[in-house]
């Protein structure tokens, strides 16, 4: 199932991609026939919707099921809706990193000798950090910025001291992220990961039904039309259920949770650099299957 | 002001401190509107029971405050129907504020510390390690216990003046930075010493990791942050004994080179630094099960005090 927020005259809702229309879940959900319809109506966010676990996705899948059969579901064109993140308000948002990236950027210095390169590191954006397909990414007056592709796992069950071997279960599904930081090493702002405007995510979350456990996806970044990375979801650095389980340790993973899995080109390769961001470029990030978001890059400030 | 959250029965509210009384923000509020004395309150001000909804209200839930201030003191000597207020003593106070947008840290900003990491001292605020914490999974506030993961056993503290925002902005000049200041706060940023400072992100984000609290004291009675005197003791033995004035970079540095890339909002949290920390010792000392740790800024009333258990326990 592929889940989405849109917005359309002014208000949020949630729906799902159905034979390329957007499926509005709520309005669809009145106009269910009595024998379909489930309890209660679907919650109108992406966070409670996944709060409400099993039986609200059972709901969705009941809506989207009749949404392809049907002429009384309510739908629209992608165009005449805007898409928005797919999720407006995680209570986190953890950026999964390389150790050699993280010492550099955040302290300045090399990573000691000591450094136990197995286990992860990280950074987090905030929610608000969040933007949806074509939302523009403002490049700061005073620094250069660049992209990098990642695949972002959304939290579906939540979960504290989670087992490696249970971790997908955590996972409600997937989508591309296009990560933003500040550019350059010297004099590098610390707070890198977290400017405005520094995640677009989407266009919409594959649930995980959907999708290999681990996932095997191709990915690509474009800029301005021109591909310049291709890399695959099988070169992550670290596999999703070490990093789950992991952050499970420390901290209690919520449904809503987004944790992107670290910058998908390959080590060494002269395409592993990320991508520089300037004002009038256009960023597009594709990931077999879950398909592509694309942001223009504007001058701030 | 003294701002605070606080637990009576199954109700958190907004309260304010006055002569070791809480006095209910909302309900207070609420009375004054009906009452001879409330001419100037406005109806239409509105005073939210949550901090960051509050401090997003802006000037009018401020006002609003303030006039509840102003007469609490004559209400609760001549008119007590008129208030509604319960001793310090018999109400759970909370985290100031639970649900900030961000929170921000500086590294390395008294030359103690930086030296103390192996680092340096930083000379320009980029060089300082930043870092964030996790709002859902890391505020705890006064007397909640600090419960030490099963994976840590290098706890240490971070006694630290905690800023926290009133008025949105972005390229803040330097000059105005501290018209952006809503108030201050004490917090204690507990470090797991075990991971190196290249995994910063697993020694600072764990469950319950800040402490802060008691009080959010609003910007008017702190008119220098840079002159504060910073306390912090474990089982009575003090560790951190220093001036907010050793900072390296002030907190107007701090607010002007953040929103050069950040806009900042109501109820984001700053964390300023730490003038030493456990490890500084000879030999380092950590928290263990049973220890209670406390912190006291001056100026900002109250104690941040919180004891020691195991996870698990």
């Amino acid at each position: 199932m592929k889940l989405l927020t849109f917005s359309r005259e002014g208000k949020l809702g949630l729906g799902i991609l159905v034979a390329g229309r957007v499926v509005d879940l709520s309005a669809s959900h009145a106009r269910l026939p009595s024998d379909l319809k489930p309890h209660a109506p679907p919650p109108s966010d992406m966070r409670s919707f996944l709060e409400a676990g099993d039986e609200a996705m059972a709901a969705a899948g009941r809506i989207e099921e009749w949404a392809r059969n049907s002429e009384d579901a309510v739908s629209y064109e992608p165009e005449d809706v805007k898409i928005e993140a797919p999720i407006r308000n995680p209570r986190k948002v953890i950026c999964i990193g390389r150790l050699e990236e993280m010492a550099c950027l955040s302290c300045g210095i090399e990573p000691s000798p000591l450094c136990d390169l197995s286990l992860l590191t990280g950074f987090s954006k905030f929610p608000e950090c969040l933007i949806g397909y074509g939302d523009p990414i403002p490049r700061p007056r005073d620094w250069g910025i660049e992209a990098e592709g990642e695949l972002a796992l959304v939290i579906g069950r939540q979960g504290r001291h989670i087992a490696q071997e249970m971790a997908f279960d955590h996972v409600a599904g997937y989508a591309p992220m296009i990560d933003v930081s500040t550019r350059g090493h010297e004099g590098h702002p610390f707070l890198h990961k977290c400017l405005d405007a520094s995640g677009a995510l989407g266009p919409y979350i594959v649930t995980a039904d959907e999708i290999d456990n681990p996932p095997t996806l191709n990915v690509t970044m474009s800029l301005n039309g021109d591909v310049c990375q291709r890399s695959s979801t099988r070169d992550l650095d670290f596999e999703i259920p070490h990093i789950v389980s992991s952050l499970s340790h420390f901290m209690t993973l919520l449904p809503g949770d987004i944790i992107a899995c670290g910058m998908l080109a390959g080590r060494g390769s002269s395409s592993s650099s990320p991508i520089e961001l300037r004002p009038g470029d256009s960023v597009t990030l594709e990931i077999e299957g879950l398909g592509k978001i694309s942001n223009p890059v504007v001058a701030d400030g | 002001m003294k701002l605070l959250t606080f637990e009576k029965g199954d109700k958190v509210r907004l309260g304010i401190l006055v002569d070791e009384r809480v006095v209910d923000l909302n309900a207070s509020y609420a009375k004054l509107l009906l009452s001879p004395q409330g001419g100037e309150a406005e109806g239409i001000a509105d005073l939210p029971s949550d901090m960051r909804a509050f401090l997003e209200a802006g000037d009018s839930a401020m006002a609003a405050a303030r006039l509840v201030e102003e007469w609490a003191p004559h209400f609760l000597k001549y008119h007590s129907q008129d208030v509604v207020s319960h001793p310090l003593e018999e109400v759970r106070v909370r985290a100031p504020i639970q649900n900030p947008r961000k929170m921000i840290f500086i590294g390395r900003n008294y030359t103690v510390h930086a030296r103390d990491v192996g680092l340096g001292v930083p000379q320009e605020l980029c060089q300082a390690c930043g870092f964030t914490k996790f709002p859902d999974t890391c505020i705890i506030g006064p007397e909640d216990p600090i419960v030490r993961p099963k994976l840590v056993k290098l706890l240490d503290w971070e006694g630290e003046l905690a800023v926290v925002i009133g008025r949105e902005g972005k390229y803040i000049p330097l000059e105005s930075a501290l018209d952006h200041v809503a108030g201050y706060m004490q917090a204690n940023d507990l470090t797991a010493r075990e991971f190196p400072i290249e995994q910063l992100f697993l020694q600072k984000n764990w469950a319950g990791s800040l402490p802060i609290g008691p009080y959010l004291v609003t910007a008017d009675e702190v008119p220098d942050p840079q002159n504060l005197q910073l306390c912090l003791d474990v089982n009575d033995r003090v560790f951190q004994d220093a001036s907010t004035g050793d900072m390296t970079f002030g907190v107007a540095h701090i607010i002007h080179y953040i929103s050069q890339t950040i806009t900042l909002k109501p109820g984001d949290v700053i964390c300023t630094g730490t003038p030493g920390s456990g490890m500084s010792a000879n030999p380092p000392v950590f928290l263990q099960p049973g220890d209670r740790v406390t912190l006291v800024i001056e100026g900002l009333g109250g104690k941040l005090s919180n004891p020691v258990v195991d996870e698990g326990s």
